[in-house]
């Protein structure tokens, strides 16, 4: 590699087998039209830190990420309990949800602030993420609890596809829902948590719901959108610790964001589906046909009632496109393909 | 007759709604019934009770007296083609496939046998030729064909479809109504939510009429019938003032 030190090289390994699990598992939530619970799960990590540290102490990331681990749990039954026993539209609970406990972390992180010793340095780290002052247990953690996930999305694999694609046929062909959904939410709550540190409480939704989103533009078959969506996250985490590991203190967070954020908009232009790129120059084509195949048209709708000026005379009479019959100007048949074809471009 | 599906007391509510009311069915076996009534009367809900999808307020849902968790094998289930998105990405195929895995079961793959009854689901519902065909890509028929074709690889005694004429061309219609006039000719039993009073003497041999509560039940001969007919939707015109004036 670009001559990186050795830490980095470990840190630059988490973060791609962050990104590729995130991108993975993100496909899975993204399909299931829950994307924005990722990023009320990871803001609402923030108090759980910041109560671990403060009860303990310490700050050993496995348990800070502890504490991050409960507050998610806490914060899903809450979602669950309002959606329940209220009438609150749950985008609404969400947005509820999050800014609630990120904000009851934010003021305990402040309050630890004033009132810390030197040991509590490095807890705002988790708002934004700082890949490089990584230790390298800690990386071999996060890469543990990632092949952890995506073994259980290969066991699991057949029934979270049914279960996210029709619940309702999931649940009728006698599957259990509690446990594939309890799966999904435990599965994307320990991605979240390994994810904080490395990029924010803030930003780590990013790296759940932006490489599925770029890889639905690129392909529409289940397990290639997965693959795809691995590999962007691989990539974006990869480019975007390094980015911000050589560049004088860029949090992290920030920076993958960014690298995903160019992604997702190439993506949205180059798509072979639907391409913004694709649409554009379809409509160029187009314009052009109709404009240069106007008389030919007309002289089809309406045999006999057309001018043409020499130049598109000498032009239709050349491609074969039009031909004198009886004294009168037709439109032969390579000419009607010629119209057809106008109305179909591809 | 042999009574493969029966219903006792059953109601059912959204919060304090009621959308079924004391409902009674007893269901012989081998027979083609239609569930019809108007909007609202409680017929997709009565289907998604019956497979355990919506939890009832009271009442008892048997299938051969036993409960749907004991029998899912048994019992083939075609949504309303609405309830999925279509933009989902996968394959004809895929969905199809997916039929089987109640059978095949937790921590099991796909077997051969298993993409042999898709592939002939497929032919028999006429898509084998679309077998590779994003999803997407299908016109209302087409995805309505597949829908059918996954819950023929259900390989199931009985069958609730909802609503599988919604949204479907002609030629689809035909289609449909043929498979469902085979299944019943090989002693399956099926259950169909419909909403066309027109056809329901040419489509099935028993009809429910059905508006919150039942309004009649029986072979179609005698129960369709204009004075069940008027009853069956002006009790919706009079349920639905009610509701108007509760609210």
């Amino acid at each position: 590699m670009f001559d990186l030190g050795y830490t980095l090289q470990i840190v630059i390994l988490g973060t791609v087998f962050l990104g590729a699990i995130s991108g993975i598992l993100g496909t899975f939530v993204v399909l299931r039209n829950q994307a924005l619970i990722g990023d009320a799960l990871s803001h609402a990590t923030l108090p759980g830190i910041m109560i671990a540290y403060m009860l303990t102490g310490v700050r050993s990331l496995q348990v800070l990420l502890l504490g991050a681990f409960i507050s998610a749990l806490v914060a899903m039954f809450a979602l669950n309990t309002i959606k329940k026993y209220t009438t609150i539209k749950f985008d609404a609970s969400m947005a509820l949800i999050l800014s609630g406990f990120f904000g009851v972390g934010q003021v305990f992180l402040s309050q630890i602030q004033k009132t810390g010793g030197a040991s509590q340095a490095g807890l705002s780290r988790f708002i934004l993420g700082q890949a490089a002052t990584m230790l390298r247990r800690d990386v071999y953690f996060i890469v543990i609890v990632a092949l952890v996930v995506l073994l259980l999305l290969i066991v699991f694999w057949k029934e979270l596809k049914l279960y996210i694609f029709d619940e309702n046929f999931y649940k009728a062909s006698g599957l259990s829902e509690r446990f594939i959904s309890g799966l999904l939410t435990m599965m994307v709550t320990f991605i979240i948590v390994i994810g904080i540190r490395l990029v924010g409480v803030i930003l780590m939704s990013a790296l759940i719901i932006a490489p599925p989103v770029a890889a639905r533009q690129l392909s529409n078959r289940f397990y290639l959108n997965v693959g795809i969506a691995g590999f962007i996250g691989a990539v974006s985490g990869m480019t975007g610790t390094y980015l911000s590991a050589t560049r004088a203190n860029l949090p992290t967070g920030p920076v993958i964001a960014l690298v995903l954020g160019g992604v997702v908009l190439l993506a949205l232009l180059a798509s072979p589906r639907n391409g913004i790129v694709k649409r554009y120059v379809q409509i160029r084509i187009f314009r052009s046909r109709i404009k240069r195949y106007r008389k030919l048209i007309h002289l089809y709708e309406n045999p006999g009632e057309v001018n043409l000026d020499s130049k598109e005379y000498t032009y239709f009479i050349n491609h074969d496109y039009v031909k004198v019959e009886d004294g009168a100007l037709r439109v032969t048949s390579k000419g009607m393909k010629r119209i057809r074809s106008i109305k179909a471009v591809d | 007759m042999n009574h493969v599906f029966k219903v006792e007391d059953l109601s059912v509510a959204y919060d304090r709604q009621p959308v079924l009311w004391d409902i009674d069915l007893d269901i012989p076996s081998g027979i083609l019934l239609g569930i019809v009534g108007p909007n609202g009367a409680g017929k997709s809900t009565l289907v998604k009770t019956a497979l355990g999808l919506v939890k009832p307020l009271s009442g008892d849902v048997r299938f051969m007296g036993e409960p749907y968790s004991k029998v899912y094998k048994k019992i083939g289930y075609v949504p309303q083609k609405g309830s999925v998105d279509w933009d989902f990405p996968t394959t004809v195929f895929d969905v199809v496939l997916m039929g089987r895995y109640g059978h095949i079961g937790w921590l099991r793959r796909v077997g051969k046998k298993d993409r042999q009854a898709t592939r002939d689901a497929l032919e028999k519902v006429g898509m084998f030729e679309y077998r590779n065909r994003q999803i997407s890509e299908l016109s209302g028929g087409q995805q309505q064909r597949v829908f059918l074709a996954r819950a023929l690889v259900q390989d199931a005694d009985i069958y609730f479809m909802d609503e599988p004429f919604a949204g479907v061309d002609v030629k689809t219609e035909r289609a449909i109504v043929g498979l469902l006039k085979e299944l019943k000719a090989n002693d399956k039993t099926v259950i169909v939510v419909h909403h066309d009073l027109n056809t329901v003497k040419d489509y099935f041999d028993w009809l429910t009429l059905l508006n919150i509560k039942v309004i009649a039940h029986g072979p179609v001969d005698e129960v369709y019938t204009k004075e069940n007919v008027r009853r069956t939707y002006q009790a919706d015109t009079l349920m639905s003032m009610e509701r108007e004036i509760n609210v």
